[in-house]
């Protein structure tokens, strides 16, 4: 997949996903390339979809994100190949 | 014409998707699993009951459960595997029908694959699977506009619905006009806006799928106080509840065995049946009970989505240890039986992880390494309490630790030693909490017992009749003398047992325990018990039974038993029970691998002797050394 996928947004504070805040809502901006990447796009892990952090890293171990439509479960360090960005509140959904 | 039924069905899908529910809705109870030892593929086939029109009777078509993948350009050994499955078929595409099944609240997931099959020339159906979930969600498909932009048949179902079946047998009873030139598959942005499209979603919410449960059950210090909580009542369960059937087993082939010694002549071919053939198949049915409660356990935690928190919940302690989280259950497990355990390291993608948990889990005390200890403790620790703590309690609890320490312990070691080429991850989805579906459960629970019954119980029975074998002859001059011996004295109880006894001790058994001697007279070890190590290489339990009919004991007697060795003395008049010999055999016990239903599964899912073996030679290095400091210290 390249140098990962990139959308041409201009967001505010792009940020990994390992550290976004939870309970806000955030859009993907790109996949930094990762040797999961392939499994990453297949469970929706992929540039422009919206997310959540439901459960930010303890001490270390794994987030839980919701997807939307599903729940999915990460490292910290699979965590850390995805960016991120607070979704902007004035968008239309 | 039209009414022609395809000559088999397919369903294929995305993990997760509900495609295996579906599939035993169709066949009812008229499957069975094929599994890929070492992988987590599973392949299930079976048969559909179709009213076929021309014949005016019912047809039973092939149906296969194909292994569920995201797509299929593989990822790791086992989706790799999975698309091997897939692309088997593929001969056979112009007279079978693909049941696609997708999971309606993550559609656009699901997309990928069922293109890719399009254009493998598979004839499709499109089932959107967990309509009632989608609806509860709040999801809004529709379905005539995929229908007419996929080219195809889609049917929205709730697989645990009544009307699902006939739905789904009607559309494959049309499924004759189905094309099997698909038309080009669309690129990524006409699919992303076709869905938005078709598929509408509400407003998403941040919080929606943090279900009321999760907060506690995936808090992290409440999560596991609830975790271990659970725990411990499954094991509870397990050990309270599979000991009835457990001893109705027992008792039942005892009675089977005298009735089958009672009704044939006495002779080698009855003694074979009844205590070789017999016995060894008694050992394999004994094991049942405890490992279809356990199974049960582990099957309704995966069903309902728990088991999944729980990966979550020790990931990152387990990964300190060249473990993944998934290797909780495996290890917890173990500790009531490592059959069952080591069979559920399949969830484990990574090799170097699967093969990590698959070889510390027996070190795990086990169940079959407690009547062991209750016999050794009951010998030299003394029945006292200190405040609260009950000493004999304490060293029980010390030998349960002892295991944990040992297994995190060399997972250490391996992960140190053995450098991993696929990197090890744990992203996984952590499904909705559903309701398990009792009659999947109970067919995984049986599918497994009888993998475990048929597979190792070959080989625990082979080993049982070799053991009988050698614990039952001997050379011939001895054995005659013997015989002459005891047929000059009085026949009682007593004198039975001695000649029971010393014919052991005479035996290619008690030969043996005879030549071991000098390797483990280190550790304080006389060739009496040298006999029980080497019996109980079939299973631990055997050392009991063993150990009385050494020491005469007639029945197998606990307390009696213990009676019996504390009185035993060496030739120079010193116990052969001491605090020193018994904490070594203990330990030795806590170590050594000395379960042959263990050696034949791991056999089975490693597909090698040489990991076994390994397995065999560590944990009797790790036994013998550390039987050998305890007596050292102890003595």
């Amino acid at each position: 997949m390249g140098e990962g996928l990139r959308l041409n947004f201009a967001y505010l504070c792009s940020m990994l996903l390992s550290e976004a805040p939870a309970g806000k809502k955030l859009h993907i901006d790109a996949l930094r390339k990762n040797p999961l990447e392939l499994r990453m796009h297949y469970m929706g892990l992929r540039p422009g979809v919206t997310l959540a952090v439901v459960r930010a890293s303890f001490m270390g171990g794994p987030l839980a994100v919701n997807l939307g439509s599903s729940m999915l479960a990460l490292r910290k360090e699979e965590a850390e190949w995805i960016e991120v960005s607070l979704a902007n509140p004035t968008e239309i959904e | 014409m039209s009414n022609q039924l395809p000559h088999s069905i397919l369903l294929a899908g995305n993990p997760n998707s509900g495609k295996t529910t579906l599939f035993n809705l169709l066949t009812g109870l008229r499957h069975k699993t094929a599994n890929y030892p070492g992988v987590t593929v599973e392949t299930r086939s079976g048969t559909v009951k179709m009213y076929n029109s021309s014949s005016g009777g019912f047809d039973q078509l092939p149906c296969i459960d194909l292994p569920g993948v995201y797509s299929l350009v593989p990822d790791s050994a086992d989706e790799e595997a999975a698309v091997k499955a897939i692309q088997g078929q593929l001969p056979y595409a112009a007279g079978s029908v693909l049941l696609y099944v997708a999971d309606t609240t993550n559609l656009p997931r699901s997309l990928d694959l069922f293109f890719q099959l399009r254009e493998l020339g598979f004839r499709m159906l499109f089932i959107l699977n967990m309509a009632d979930l989608a609806a509860r969600s709040g999801i809004v498909t529709d379905t005539a506009a995929l229908e007419q932009w996929l080219q195809c048949p889609v049917l929205s179902i709730n697989s645990r619905g009544g009307t699902a079946l006939k739905q789904i047998k009607d559309a494959i009873r049309n499924s004759s006009a189905l094309p099997q030139h698909a038309p080009p598959t669309p690129d990524a942005s006409e699919i992303s806006a076709r869905v938005a499209a078709y598929w509408k979603h509400p407003r998403f919410n941040p919080a929606a799928f943090l279900q009321k449960a999760d907060v506690y059950l995936m808090h992290p210090v409440w999560g596991i106080l609830i975790f271990m909580l659970l725990m411990s009542l499954v094991f509870q369960a397990v050990f309270a509840w599979a000991s009835y059937p457990m001893e109705w087993i027992e008792t039942g082939m005892a009675a089977l065995s005298s009735f089958i010694a009672g009704q044939l002549p006495p002779g080698v071919f009855t003694d074979l049946l009844t205590e070789g053939i017999l016995a060894g198949v008694s050992g394999v049915l004994v094991f049942i009970p405890q490992i279809a409660f356990l199974f049960l356990f582990v099957a309704i935690m995966e069903e309902s989505g728990y088991m999944a928190r729980v990966s979550f919940l020790f990931d990152r302690f387990m990964r300190r240890f060249g473990l993944n989280g998934r290797s909780t259950i495996a290890l917890i497990g173990g500790a009531a039986c490592a059959v069952p355990s080591i069979l559920s390291a399949r969830t484990i993608s990574n090799r170097k992880e699967r093969l990590i948990t698959i070889f510390v889990t027996p070190l795990m005390s086990c169940s079959a390494r407690l009547p062991v200890y209750t016999v050794l403790i009951a010998l030299v620790v003394p029945d006292q309490r200190y405040f609260i703590f009950n000493l004999q309690g304490m060293v029980l609890m010390g030998l349960y630790v002892a295991g944990i320490a040992s297994a995190l312990g060399t997972a250490w070691l391996l992960n140190l030693l053995f450098p991993g080429k696929e990197t090890g991850f744990l992203m996984m989805e952590l499904p909705f909490y559903k309701r398990p579906h009792w009659t999947g459960v109970f067919d995984t629970v049986r599918s497994k017992v009888m993998t475990f019954v048929l597979d190792a119980g070959k080989i625990i029975v082979a080993i049982s009749i070799v053991l009988w074998v050698l614990a039952s002859y001997g050379p011939a001059a001895r054995m005659n003398d013997i015989e002459k011996r005891y047929a000059a004295l009085e026949q009682s109880e007593e004198n039975k047992n001695r000649k029971a006894a010393e014919k052991l001790e005479n035996s290619y058994a008690g030969i043996m325990g005879k030549k071991l001697e000098p390797a483990i007279r280190p550790l304080g070890f006389d060739w009496k018990i040298g006999i029980a190590l080497i019996t109980s290489f079939a299973a631990r339990e055997v050392f009991v039974g063993t150990m009385s009919t050494l020491y005469s004991v007639g029945s197998e007697d606990e307390a009696r038993l213990t009676e019996k060795l504390h009185e035993q003395k060496r030739a120079d008049g010193t116990p052969v029970f001491t605090l020193g010999v018994s904490v070594a055999l203990m330990l030795f016990y806590a170590f050594a691998m000395q379960c042959m239903s263990t050696f034949a599964v791991v056999k089975r899912e490693t597909q090698s002797w040489r990991i076994p073996a390994a397995q065999f030679v560590y944990m009797a290095l790790l036994a013998w050394i550390s039987a050998f400091i305890a007596y050292i210290l102890l003595s």
